[in-house]
């Protein structure tokens, strides 16, 4: 969480202020929680919106489009009782420059074979294919059978 | 070395223990210990055992969550605010869904076990989600999204790393935010692995403005990669021996 308040500290000194006055969510005492809500807003930027209360003494509101260093993000607070008991970044969007920044690179291939030539031994294996299970057995065993026989 | 690959979790669960001088069927006890735990977590957050908690608390059965179902829910509000909200387990279809972190999370759980018995040498790696023991370190290989037989990177992990995209069985990402998911392949190295586990599937998702956060997030890298086969990585992101991209 202390994270969450450093990346808050760059985009909304205030704000930031008042809540680490309410100590550090996820750690204090019992947290008072609002049911989840599914829906995500689009905030306008520069109007900050308040919507209904969501329970007793409980009130929602997203604050406007701040600048941080890569972009542009919007925060939402839910208070009750005069707490702070829900913060949420609403919006994020990245500035072009960052994207415009960012160096791509074509997706580099590195075969298992080659790399076992180098004297590079895989531990372990992730990837995005890797949930399939039956692929993952596989790679798994043939990673056993190279590592240990 | 002792291996173990345990099917749990809808996945395949890897462990590699070097036992080092401990008795061999220490370890092997250890890694039953291990692996009953994931099995108990496997109990009680699977979505696709009826009567797991999770699934009665997607059902509105649940009026007072386990301390396991707060603290992974603590977790999950956590990792939706550091990722911007890209990781949001309460924007899924079907309600309230932490898989994206609860697999990660119950691999460290795993490890613990093993590390809290004795083992100094270890790596979990729960279908990807990958740990490893205090002082460790190990190569992973990061399989290449369109290439079989292939990585697309080699990564050093001495605490965890995680890798998240559009599966081979389909989509199996949303964006909250209502766009496209920007990346077929995302992996994220560092911190704890319930984290880089959350934050892989964000950086699917958010593809250069979840990458942003990570550059300012000291202890994790990543990359990402299109589906027009382009990588993106934070600038501390060593991709591993033979890769163009650390030119």
């Amino acid at each position: 969480m202390r994270r969450v308040l450093t990346l808050l500290g760059a985009t909304a000194a205030g704000f930031t202020s008042v809540v680490a006055l309410h100590g550090t969510p996820g750690k204090a005492g019992p947290i008072v929680r609002s049911a989840p809500t599914t829906t995500t807003t689009t905030p306008k930027p520069g109007a900050p919106t308040t919507t209904a209360p969501a329970g007793p003494g409980q009130a929602t509101a997203i604050g406007p489009l701040e600048n941080y260093s890569y972009g542009v993000m919007s925060v939402k607070v839910v208070i009750a009782n005069h707490h702070i008991v829900g913060l949420h970044v609403e919006k994020l969007q990245t500035l072009d420059s960052y994207s415009q920044q960012l160096a791509s690179y074509a997706v580099p291939i590195l075969k298992a074979e080659v790399l076992k030539a180098q004297g590079i031994r895989i531990n372990a294996v992730t990837g995005a294919t890797y949930t399939s299970e039956a692929y993952a057995y596989s790679i798994q065993g043939a990673l056993d059978k190279l590592r240990f026989k | 070395m002792i291996t173990r690959a345990e099917p749990v979790m809808g996945t395949v669960v890897s462990f590699l223990v070097d036992p080092a001088d401990l008795d061999s069927a220490h370890v092997e006890s250890l890694l039953d210990a291990a692996a009953a735990e994931l099995h108990r977590l496997d109990d009680r957050f699977s979505t696709w055992k009826p009567d797991s908690e999770l699934s009665r608390l997607r059902r509105g059965e649940v009026a007072a969550p386990s301390s396991l179902m707060r603290e992974v829910m603590e977790r999950c509000e956590a990792a939706r605010d550091t990722t911007a909200g890209y990781f949001d387990p309460w924007a899924l279809a079907g309600g309230f869904d932490p898989t994206g972190l609860v697999k990660g999370w119950a691999a460290e759980r795993a490890l613990a076990v093993l590390v809290d018995g004795g083992v100094t040498e270890a790596l979990v790696n729960a279908g990807g989600d990958i740990c490893v023991s205090p002082g460790s370190t190990y190569d992973v290989g990061v399989q290449h999204p369109s290439v079989r037989d292939a990585f697309c990177a080699v990564i050093r992990v001495d605490s965890a790393a995680a890798t998240s995209g559009v599966y081979e069985r389909g989509e199996h990402l949303t964006n909250p935010f209502g766009g496209e998911v920007a990346a077929v392949s995302a992996t994220v190295v560092g911190g704890r692995l319930a984290e880089a586990d959350a934050f892989a599937t964000a950086l699917a998702v958010g593809g250069a403005a979840v990458l942003a956060l990570l550059e300012r997030i000291p202890g994790l890298e990543g990359f990402f990669i299109t589906s027009e086969g382009a990588l993106y990585r934070t600038s501390g992101m060593d991709l591993g021996p033979g890769s163009v991209a650390n030119a």
